[in-house]
């Protein structure tokens, strides 16, 4: 089901509505959610299958991409992931508080649940 | 952002809108160019941007979206037949996470364009939010039925991959 997921999502980001700006013109109706929306899935995707490279350069691409835009901060959590997944958890910790459209409640949260660690 | 403001000044000047009472002369010029500038506003406003700018942007967001919703409201209200502009509402909806308005508009769409593969993709892509992988999938065979060209429609892959990654989940 990954496999598919992936192969679904790359070949979604592959297309020009999405991998470009999506201009009118075309019968397809796609909006900025929806192009910002194929990069959370498929980053989602690459997590579960643990491909952290391919994440770290998706998650660059899209946060360039989508630079300003508050759900942008999802790439920013997801080179977070790869940075935990590698024991980096201060460099994580730093990236993370660094998301200005995260809560503070969730800081929190996310300080409770490595509060097992030094910081 | 200048063809939003260009939009939103448009529409204030309009006395016909101003008197609930526009484009009768013209809409058959204009609705090709409505519908454009509104398709433009989809793709092209920062989607979230309002969350984090100024009081300003963020009236000027809001109006602006109120704007578009009452002109596709009017567009759909006299041509029913405007299957893009009855997408377009349902998008902006859906892009609100207004849902329950996004199922409504399009349930009235697909009432009136029961063989539009197009409406039936979009209404998958509204329904992905409510976690009936089951409806989804066959919402989509329906999509396919009525148009196989969509197979290879951007958002068909982005459903099908969402749905993929739900199944795992």
């Amino acid at each position: 089901m990954l496999d598919e997921a992936k192969s679904f999502l790359v070949a979604a980001i592959q297309c020009k509505e999405i991998s470009d700006d999506g201009l009118p013109g075309s019968n397809y109706i796609v909006s900025l959610d929806d192009r910002l929306s194929c990069y959370i899935e498929l980053g989602k995707t690459l997590l579960a299958r643990d491909e952290l490279n391919a994440l770290e350069k998706v998650s660059i691409q899209a946060e360039k991409k989508f630079s300003g835009l508050s759900k942008s901060f999802h790439f920013t959590l997801f080179r977070s992931d790869i940075l935990l997944k590698s024991n980096e958890v201060k460099k994580a910790l730093h990236l993370f508080t660094n998301i200005h459209h995260v809560s503070s409640s969730l800081r929190e949260l996310f300080l409770f649940q490595e509060g097992k660690l030094t910081l | 952002m200048n063809i939003l403001k260009d939009l939103s000044n448009s529409m204030q000047s309009d006395k016909n809108l101003r008197n609930d009472n526009i484009f009768d002369s013209t809409i058959h010029l204009d609705l090709e160019c409505i519908t454009t500038i509104i398709k433009y506003y989809l793709v092209k406003w920062p989607m979230g941007f309002h969350e984090i700018a100024g009081i300003e942007e963020q009236d000027e967001w809001t109006s602006i979206t109120e704007k578009v919703i009452i002109l596709l409201t009017y567009i759909i209200d006299r041509y029913h037949s405007s299957l893009h502009s009855w997408i377009l509402l349902a998008k902006i909806y859906l892009q609100l996470n207004k849902m329950d308005d996004a199922r409504n508009v399009m349930s009235k769409c697909l009432t009136l364009h029961p063989r539009s593969g197009l409406a039936h993709l979009y209404h998958a892509q509204i329904q992905l939010g409510t976690g009936d992988v089951t409806g989804v999938h066959q919402i989509l065979e329906r999509t396919i039925s009525e148009d196989f060209g969509l197979k290879t429609h951007p958002l068909y892959y982005f459903v099908k991959g969402s749905l993929s990654l739900k199944e795992v989940r």
